[in-house]
């Protein structure tokens, strides 16, 4: 019997990773690449930095809502529907 | 500055609790309690990948160029995202297909091809060796910084050693001390060459100790995260003691670099001179593609990894872990260029100079041996990697054509392996020495960075994408690996003084828009993304066309389903029995129990059970059962390994009801599997699928020997089959040449040999050691053929031998060990369960023509009864035969003497075969011929007796028959019996049924029989019925019998009912009292109705 598969990968990762390119990437960077508003503090390294973070925060959340069944084969997939009883 | 003898102390030491580290995760693999098989681990481990181009050349790039290093690890951390997919894929395939290296993945997907296999060996191996290099230059490097100068004044050295606490020495005895202490090595001993070798050995012992690649290296695993711990642990260190120690916090040390060097304030911002957005975006995707494409890498993410689970660990902690280290770059960089900005102090060494001049030596210490093991690492990671292709794309396949007569290959394989690991760290140490200083760390690897990019078309694309083919990845990659070399690999030879600076100046010849950094004119990029460009692009473009413009052969086409969809659920294979009965929960089990026994089949079914509905048959509900043959898959992986568990659950649910569940029973007969090895499962498994093959026989044979003799490297091997009528054992198949007829020719049973001794004894003889055989004739065949070892197998069926399986070898001693045995009496087994369906075959074939013969038999025999009946005044007749076999012994028959008389008879020979048939034929015969010739039916029963006794008796057969001759006109009619079943008279004035019986004994008893005559007479209405014994012995489930009195009121019933509709109607009755559609005896019956 043939059944369609749940959704096991969360359909933010493409999301992240286009996003990721495009903010990590000319033109978005110029924005940051101005003069500095205090002394010692660079925009540039502090907005690559910081959307480093969020983008390993985002795979983190991926990660974390991956079915864990889905990683071991040989158990159940997610979705399967149980039956209620005793075994 | 540090003595030479406490650096080398120190490293030494550190090399030896890598080495404990190993050896203990080893020896835990081996006790069954893996500590690598943890996510975290192999997320620490894949980080190999940030080695010293990382820890020393991130810092130098970063004080020299400026941030675009940062791209380089932005990549790989939005690659992470994709792993999921990618390199779950990755993963899954490598297992299932035991695929250990990028170049057995890439050949594996393009159809097994070895072409791919050396290729991208050999492009690796180039590719690869300036990464090597820049490690052991680096080790190489802040070894010798660390260590100078070498002579040390003797208060230096009081210094040191206070420093480290390692020994207090008196003021006195400064003076006494020696002036030079530190032992150095000699000019011509190069330290590099010393660490190359060290770190060859290192890689021996845990990454080429045993054959099987596919063996994850635990200890080495281990090892690399220690390593992945400790460098990251000692540059944290530095960065926090450079930032809140040296400065304080990340304000000051900006604040104070920029009032120091305001002119090197662009080396925090982007675009600069030296970094455009285009080198920026370039760098982002060498790092996206190198991440995966490195063998090093490969041989960590896929190889390596014990479970997809891990995947999704290393999917944020990969990059946390890069961002972690990468904090304190910049400030390190920046605190360099303060300290050292106009000195000769090389930036791509601040990392280490730094804590030299500025803080604590154990600070020092640290930060070496963190660069020591971010270069060691990835060489012993890489060299294995490396190695194994070698092996497996080079020396094999051409170890396997010339055939080696080498007495143990397998010894000859491991040391290849081993001499391959010091072949490629030797040779990264060579590029190393050839290359240029000058060259920062970051350039050189960002050189072997482009080159594993070239890969990445073939690797992602393959993944992705079902109509690429061989043909396009040859062409993509060998168009994308020449346009590396030339753009990058040459001029970086060029830089460094090896061939003529006018390649760089004007282009070859002369030729601007061949120029190396400007090809084809384009001009105004830097050298990576110019490299980059050209070569994907070339690469990418051919790879594309070739694909779209090809045909993926059918061997292609077979392995995409293998990676493409290597994540889709499986589906049972196309061309196998498609499973009418879904498996139980308790076939699994005892599949599972065949192989790793029936307490932890049991223990591992009940866990999996738990919370799961089994119904009364012991089956789960039909979407359960995906998931637990993956399941039952799963734990037999844990014991025969991934491939071969794939093909025992595949080929056994195909084979359930069909007969290689005679193949998988034989499994269940020996208990070898546990110990079995992968290449004997490999030789059972598709000896199963040869047998179950449907080809003839001898072509099994062949192949089963074929799979035997190239798997175990034998000399020659035999199967004999014993023949009953000759009491011989003959050869039936033969693999290997035989040096005289002596082992070839035919055995006596009586003969004093080991082969007969087999098939008599039915055991299995095994000689390991051929020369202490001291039976005369069997030595004497042994010498003459040069045998060293040999081993011999009943072929056995239900316990009966019925023949022997045969190897010997010529040139190893010892070779037969009890696990092979148990092997081999298995195949054994096999070769038997060929033998056997062959011979069932044979005899269904033949069964087919008997049948056949049969057929044309049962419709003369058909035609013999009478096709027609003729029609009389005032009566109807009706008759109908049915045999319960092809042919049958029922016979009736109408035949018309004259206008007022006709005779009716029944008979039943007994028997359902020819031979009753014959006989019903020669009785029609002759009573066609005679019975005019006699007064009466008494008469022509006694001329048959007589005439068929002797027949009868020596057929050992009889007849029953009854005879009735009936004027049509008057309707009195007389008859007599040979022993058949009074036929039946329905009266109707009476409304009774009464028995037409006659004295009369069977004929064929005796020669001399008198027979009984009666006569009688049809009144309007009645109905006479004359039947075989089929009809009233036709039995029920209950084992009743229709019986007469049955018969007799069917009669009473359908008294009404026409001859014609009461034949069909009374055989419909007997069926469905049988319950059965045909009868076990030949049915005959014949109805005459004499009409109102």
């Amino acid at each position: 019997m043939k059944r369609s598969q749940p959704p096991a990968y969360p359909a933010i990762w493409p999301l992240a990773l286009a996003g990721g390119v495009v903010l990590l990437n000319f033109p978005f960077l110029e924005v940051f690449s101005g003069p500095s508003p205090m002394p010692g503090f660079s925009p540039l390294l502090f907005h690559i930095f910081l959307l480093w973070g969020l983008l390993i925060g985002v795979a983190f959340l991926v990660a974390g809502r991956l079915d864990s069944n889905h990683s071991n084969r040989g158990e159940e997939p997610e979705g399967t529907p149980r039956r209620k009883g005793r075994p | 500055m540090i003595p030479f003898a406490i650096v080398a102390g120190i490293s030494l030491l550190y090399f030896g609790i890598l080495f404990g580290v190993a050896f203990w995760a080893d020896q835990r693999r081996q006790a069954g309690r893996s500590i690598t098989s943890n996510p975290y681990l192999y997320a620490l481990s894949l980080n190999v990948f940030l080695s010293a181009w990382t820890f020393y050349g991130a810092v130098g790039r970063a004080a020299s160029q400026g941030i675009d290093f940062l791209a380089l690890f932005l990549g790989p951390s939005l690659m992470a995202l994709t792993w999921w997919l990618l390199l779950r894929k990755m993963v899954r395939a490598s297992k299932e297909q035991r695929l250990v290296s990028i170049a057995d993945f890439l050949a594996s997907r393009y159809g097994k091809s070895a072409a791919i296999g050396i290729a991208v060996t050999g492009f690796c191996i180039v590719a690869t060796l300036p990464f090597i290099a820049i490690q052991l230059r680096a080790i190489a490097t802040t070894f010798e910084m660390l260590s100078t100068p070498p002579v040390v004044s003797p208060q230096h050295l009081l210094d040191l050693f206070h420093t480290f606490d390692l020994l207090s020495i008196p003021a006195e005895q400064i003076a006494k001390a020696p002036v030079a202490v530190s032992p150095t090595l000699p000019s011509y001993i190069d330290s590099s060459l010393i660490i190359a070798l060290l770190l060859g050995v290192f890689c021996v012992l845990f990454g080429a100790r045993h054959l099987d690649a596919s063996e994850r290296h635990e200890g080495l695993i281990a090892a690399v995260a220690l390593e992945s711990l400790v460098k990251l642990g000692a540059f944290l260190a530095l960065g926090l003691f450079v930032t809140f120690g040296l400065f304080d916090g990340f304000g000051d040390l900006a604040g104070r670099f920029l009032r120091q060097l305001p002119e090197k304030s662009h080396l925090l911002s982007l675009p600069t001179e030296a970094i455009s957005y285009c080198q920026w975006f370039s760098l982002m995707v060498i790092g996206m593609l190198a991440v995966h494409c490195l063998p090093g890498q490969f041989h960590l993410m896929v190889t390596e990894n014990s479970q997809e689970r891990h995947i999704r660990t290393a999917m944020w902690m990969f990059p946390a872990y890069m961002l972690l280290f990468n904090l304190f770059v910049v400030p390190i960089a920046l605190a360099g260029l303060i300290f050292y900005g106009g000195s000769a102090v090389p930036p791509d060494y601040f990392v280490l100079r730094i804590p030299m001049d500025h803080g604590s030596r154990w600070l020092t210490m640290a930060v070496f041996l963190g660069g020591i093991s971010a270069s060691a690492g990835m060489v012993m990671v890489t060299s294995v990697a490396l190695s194994t292709m070698i092996l497996n794309n080079l020396v094999v396949p051409a170890i396997l054509k010339i055939r080696s007569g080498a007495a143990s290959l397998s010894t000859f394989f491991i040391n290849t392996k081993r001499a391959a690991i010091f072949a490629v760290i030797l040779g990264g140490y060579f590029y190393n020495t050839a290359i240029s200083d000058s060259l920062g760390l970051i350039h050189i690897v960002l050189i072997s960075f482009i080159g594993a990019a070239q890969f990445a078309p073939a690797l992602i694309g393959g993944l992705l994408w079902d109509k690429v083919s061989r043909k396009a990845v040859l062409a993509g990659m060998a168009i994308g690996f020449a346009v590396w070399g030339y753009t990058l690999l040459l001029p970086s030879l060029v830089d460094s003084g090896w061939l003529s600076g006018n390649l760089l100046d004007k282009g070859p010849w002369g030729l601007s828009c061949l120029h190396p950094r400007a090809l084809f004119g384009l001009s105004g990029l830097d050298i990576w993304s110019h490299a980059l460009f050209w070569s994907l692009l070339l690469n990418v473009g051919v790879f594309l066309a070739t694909s779209l413009f090809t045909e993926v052969t059918s061997w292609e086409q077979e392995q995409i389903q293998k990676f493409v969809h290597v994540l889709a659920p499986a589906e049972a294979p196309s061309g196998l029995k498609i499973l009418s009965r879904a498996p139980s929960v308790r076939e699994f089990t005892e599949l599972m129990t065949k192989f790793i026994g029936e307490e932890r089949a049991q223990s591992a079914i009940n866990d999996y059970l738990k919370g799961k509905a089994i119904d009364h048959r012991g089956s789960l509900a039909d979407h359960e059962i995906p998931a637990l043959k993956r399941f039952t898959e799963k734990t037999l992986a844990g014991s025969v390994g991934s491939a071969p568990a794939r093909i025992i659950i595949d080929n056994y649910l195909a084979a359930r009801g069909s007969e290689m569940q005679d193949v998988f029973d034989i499994f269940g007969n020996v208990t070898l599997s546990r110990n079995a090895s992968r290449e004997q499962l490999s030789v059972l498994y598709e000896a199963a699928r040869v047998v179950a093959s449907g080809k003839d026989l001898q072509t099994i044979f062949d192949d089963i020997l074929s799979l035997l003799e190239q798997q175990f490297m034998l000399d020659l091997c035999l199967i004999r089959i014993f023949d009953p009528a000759q009491n011989v054992l003959v050869v039936c198949s033969q693999i290997g040449a035989a040096q005289g007829p002596l082992l070839t020719a035919k055995q006596q049973l009586s003969d004093q040999t080991f082969v007969s001794e087999t098939f008599r004894t039915n055991e299995a003889v095994v000689i390991n050691d051929a020369e202490t055989v001291v039976n005369p004739v069997s030595a004497r065949i042994i010498q003459r053929e040069g045998i060293k070892s040999m081993a011999h197998a009943p072929i056995v069926i239900e316990g009966r031998p019925i023949g022997v399986l045969s190897a010997f070898s010529r040139t190893v001693k010892g070779i037969f060990t009890e696990e092979f045995v148990e092997f081999f009496k298995t195949l054994a087994g096999q070769v038997g369960v060929a033998w056997r369906n062959a011979q069932q075959t044979e005899k269904l074939i033949l069964a087919k023509e008997q049948q056949k013969e049969l057929e044309i038999a049962k419709r003369i025999q058909l035609s013999l009864l009478p096709a027609t009946l003729p029609e009389f005044k005032g009566l109807s007749l009706a008759g109908s035969c049915e045999a319960a076999s092809q042919v049958g012994g029922d016979y009736y028959d109408l035949l018309k003497n004259d206008e007022q008389t006709v005779d009716i008879l029944i008979a039943d020979v007994s028997g359902h075969n020819i031979g009753a048939a014959l006989i019903m034929a020669e009785t029609r015969t002759f009573i066609h011929a005679l019975a005019r010739t006699f007064a009466g039916p008494a008469g022509i029963l006694h001329a048959l007796n007589r005439f068929f006794h002797r027949d009868l008796s020596k057929a050992e057969l009889f007849i029953t028959l009854f005879y009735l001759r009936l004027n049509v006109q008057t309707r009195h009619f007389s008859y007599a019996s040979a022993g058949h079943n009074p036929p039946l008279l329905y009266r109707a004035g009476s409304q009774k049924c009464q028995a037409l019986d006659a004295e009369g004994l069977i004929l064929g008893i005796k020669e001399e029989v008198a027979f009984e005559e009666k006569g009688d007479a049809l009144f309007p209405g009645d109905l006479l019925l004359l039947y075989t014994d089929g009809i009233i012995e036709a039995g029920n489930e209950e084992q009743e019998l229709f019986g007469e009195p049955r018969l007799r009121i069917f009669l009473k019933e359908h008294r009404n009912t026409p001859a014609a509709d009461l034949a069909p109607k009374l055989m419909k009755t007997v069926r469905r009292f049988s319950g059965q559609e045909n009868f076990e005896d030949d049915v005959t019956l014949m109805i005459i109705k004499a009409e109102n």
